[in-house]
Formats: C-alpha cells, structure tokens, sequence
C-alpha cells in the first residue's frame, strides 16, 4: 500500500492505518534518538512522545507527494531539542553507563556498546549539522533526498554537509584511537 | 567533473546495494585513501547503531498505547451538524426537489457544497455492504474528478487542490473496505475500475490542458499552492493509488 493511502487512512480514523505507519518507524525514530541522546529508557520515551505528538498533529498534516519521514523526523529532532533544553545532556547519559561483561552475559553485546559510546561521543565534537546528517543518514538509515526533505535542504547541500560530517567524525575516532 | 562530495554519496550507495569498500575504491583509485578513511568513518557509525532496536514487547506496549489513546480523525469543516442537518431534512423532505438539485450541481466555494458534501456523507454512513460502500466512494472520487475538470476551467487552481485532496480520500477509503472485502466481491470492484481508469485519466490529463502545469512561480507563491498542495500532478497521484488499489492479493 502507498504511504499516501495509508496516511489518508489514519487520517481518516483508521487505527490500523497508523499501526503500520508506526511499526515502519517506531525502529528507526529510536535509533535516531539513541544517536542523539544515548540508548535507554529516555530515547524509548522520547521515541512515544514522537508518534504522540504525530498522533495529535495528524488532522491537520498535508500530504505533500513527500515521504511521511520527513515529517516524522521533524518532529524527532524537536522532540531531541526539547529534552535538551529541559537539561538533559548526552554528556550525563555517557557518565551514568558503566559497560559490564557480566550484563547479558555477552562480551560482543558490551564491546558493541562501548563502540557505540565512542560513536556518539566523537559525534559530540561535531557542529549540530553534522551530527544532524550522521544521525538520519546512518542512525535512521535515511536516503539521501529523504534525510534533505526532513532537514529542510537541498540534496546538494546535505550531500556536501555529509562530506564535511564523515571528515570531522573521521579525525575524532582517529583522536580516540580508532585508526 | 564528480566532485568529492558525489563520489562519496555515490560509493555508500554502492555499498547500501551491496558492494564492497575494494569495489568503490577501485572506481575511484584517484580519491582512493581519502575516500577509505571516510567510509570507514561511515560504516563505524552505521555499525555503531545498526543494533539499536526496540524490544519487541515494548513496541507492542507503545503501539497499544498510542491507539487506545481518542483518536480525533479529521473532522473535515463540512461534516458539522449543521451541515448534516439540513441535508438530512432535503433527504427526507425535499427528495428530489429543486434545493438538492442546486446542491448537487454545486461547486467548492459555493454556498450549497456543504450540503452536498454532507448529503454524500449521509449515503455513506447508510448500510450497505464492502463492495457497495467501495463503489459509491469510486462514484465520489468520479464526483470530484467532474469538479476539478470544471473548476480547472474557471481557473480556479486552489479550489481544484480541494477537489483533488478528497478525490484522494475517496480512493482511500475506497482501498481500505477493498481490503476488507471477500475475493469474488474485490474481483469485482477491481474490473469495474479497470474498466473506469481509462476514463478518469483522460479528465485528469484534461485538467493539464485548462490549468497549467506546473503553475507559474508567481501564482504558486500567490496562491502559497506549494504549502498547501494545490499545485499537485493530480494524474500521477492517481496513478500511485490506482496501482495500491490493482495490486494482487497476497
């Protein structure tokens, strides 16, 4: 079924309609979050507050022949701003992780998470940009138009930022011993 | 000449269909050593999240959640009391009597519309099987069809975009009883549009011919048709939904 269908459904009451819509993004609006923010209880809150607000603004949401993403990523990213002017810091998040082989019981699941702690850290050094393309490119695993449409810009633009994003992440892992 | 920014975009497209970093960097031996230091930066963040993932138990949490939560569907400015009332009483009192036929007749912006609106809203919420429901919401998407083909001739762009948003709605809704339906009655739904298509195209690709496409510049940013959908390729939309709605059962 097209995304405009399914929105015209959901528009229209059909509960359904926004099931689907919600099972095809709940994944990668948290892995969004979570690149933002960390992962945890916070990213998955955030992540309901998202399809909540979506939920709300849904009668007076348009369709614009454009992939529903980019609304929803919109709503993300002020969603993250929100929680970062109540206070909340990744810096905070990182500080309250304390990676233990026993958790799980896998070495590999905590090795990963320390990789990925050191991702978002080095993220950390990058401008608001450039963290913004890495996290909808690479987190969200959107395309290159789509990631364009949700911030706003050209494809020229963000294909360039994304250039500029994967250099200064690259010297950052390099600063933290990734080579 | 491909700048670095192309070559970049280009190589994590290759990889995203499954080609290897060697095979990138062989198409671009020149920007080899910068281009491998970038995509290993890429793939460490794509790696780094790839395992992220929301337990299955709480998406079903969330999801139940959001949907037991009341659910304000579109109340579109026609569908109001008002509205449904007086079209309720000419249903009953004046059937067939001059008002109704005005009303029928009527175009967006004009007084009587949302009588005709809600009096088509009144024949939906009649009973009536999968299929007839589905048929009368294809002779609604057909209504506004006629509506935009005579507004196009007005020149009137954002009152087509209107027409054109519930045209959409239509097809939609005529989807999703299509999808509720049994075999036999969808097949049946199914040829009846097949057979109509030809038809509601060529008065989409009229409209082209009365309205241009797209609108100039200045009456876009006049109309701040870009915004609210007016200025839309309405045969290529329905185009999009006619293939949704066609498509083979699973």
């Amino acid at each position: 079924m097209s995304e405009e269908s399914l929105v015209a459904r959901a528009k229209a009451g059909d509960r359904d309609a926004w099931g689907e819509i919600y099972q095809a993004y709940a994944d990668r609006i948290y892995r969004y979050i979570a690149s933002k923010i960390g992962p945890g209880m916070e990213a998955e809150d955030l992540g309901e507050q998202v399809f909540l607000k979506a939920l709300q603004s849904l009668p007076g949401y348009k369709w614009q022949g454009k992939p529903l993403s980019a609304w929803l990523f919109s709503i993300a990213h002020n969603v993250v701003v929100d929680h970062w002017r109540k206070g909340a810091s990744l810096q905070r998040f990182l500080a309250q992780q304390n990676p233990s082989p026993q958790e799980d019981g896998a070495e590999e699941l905590a090795e990963r998470k320390l990789q990925m702690e050191e991702v978002v850290k080095c993220l950390g050094r990058l401008t608001l940009a450039q963290q913004e393309v890495i996290s909808l490119r690479f987190a969200a695993e959107l395309s290159l138009e789509e990631a364009a449409r949700a911030m706003k810009r050209s494809v020229g633009a963000v294909k360039a930022l994304q250039h500029s994003a994967l250099v200064a992440l690259r010297k950052a892992l390099k600063e933290h011993g990734y080579h | 000449m491909a700048t670095i920014e192309d070559i970049l975009e280009d190589c994590l497209t290759r990889l995203e269909a499954g080609k290897s970093v060697e095979e990138c960097l062989a198409a671009y031996p020149g920007q080899a050593v910068e281009l491998g230091e970038l995509l290993q930066a890429a793939s460490m963040a794509k790696a780094a999240f790839s395992t992220l993932g929301l337990r299955p138990e709480l998406k079903a949490q969330v999801q139940y959640r959001l949907l037991a939560r009341p659910y304000r569907a579109s109340r579109p400015w026609w569908l109001h009391r008002w509205a449904l009332a007086v079209a309720s009483v000419m249903v009953v009192l004046l059937m067939g009597g001059g008002t109704v036929v005005a009303a029928k007749d009527s175009l967006p912006g004009e007084p009587l519309y949302a009588v005709k609106l809600a009096t088509e809203e009144l024949q939906l919420r009649l009973p009536g099987s999968r299929l007839a429901k589905a048929q009368l919401q294809l002779r609604l998407a057909e209504r506004r069809m006629a509506e935009m083909a005579s507004l196009a001739q007005k020149q009137k762009p954002q009152a087509v975009g209107q027409a054109g948003q519930r045209m959409v709605e239509h097809l939609a809704k005529a989807e999703r009883s299509l999808k509720a339906m049994g075999r036999p009655d969808a097949a049946e739904f199914k040829a009846e549009l097949k057979k109509r298509a030809p038809q509601h195209r060529q008065q989409l690709k009229r409209l082209k011919q009365d309205l241009p496409f797209p609108l100039p510049a200045p009456a876009r940013e006049a109309l701040g048709a870009q915004k609210a959908g007016q200025d839309e390729d309405w045969e290529r939309r329905y185009e999009i939904l006619l293939e949704s709605l066609l498509q083979p059962e699973e």
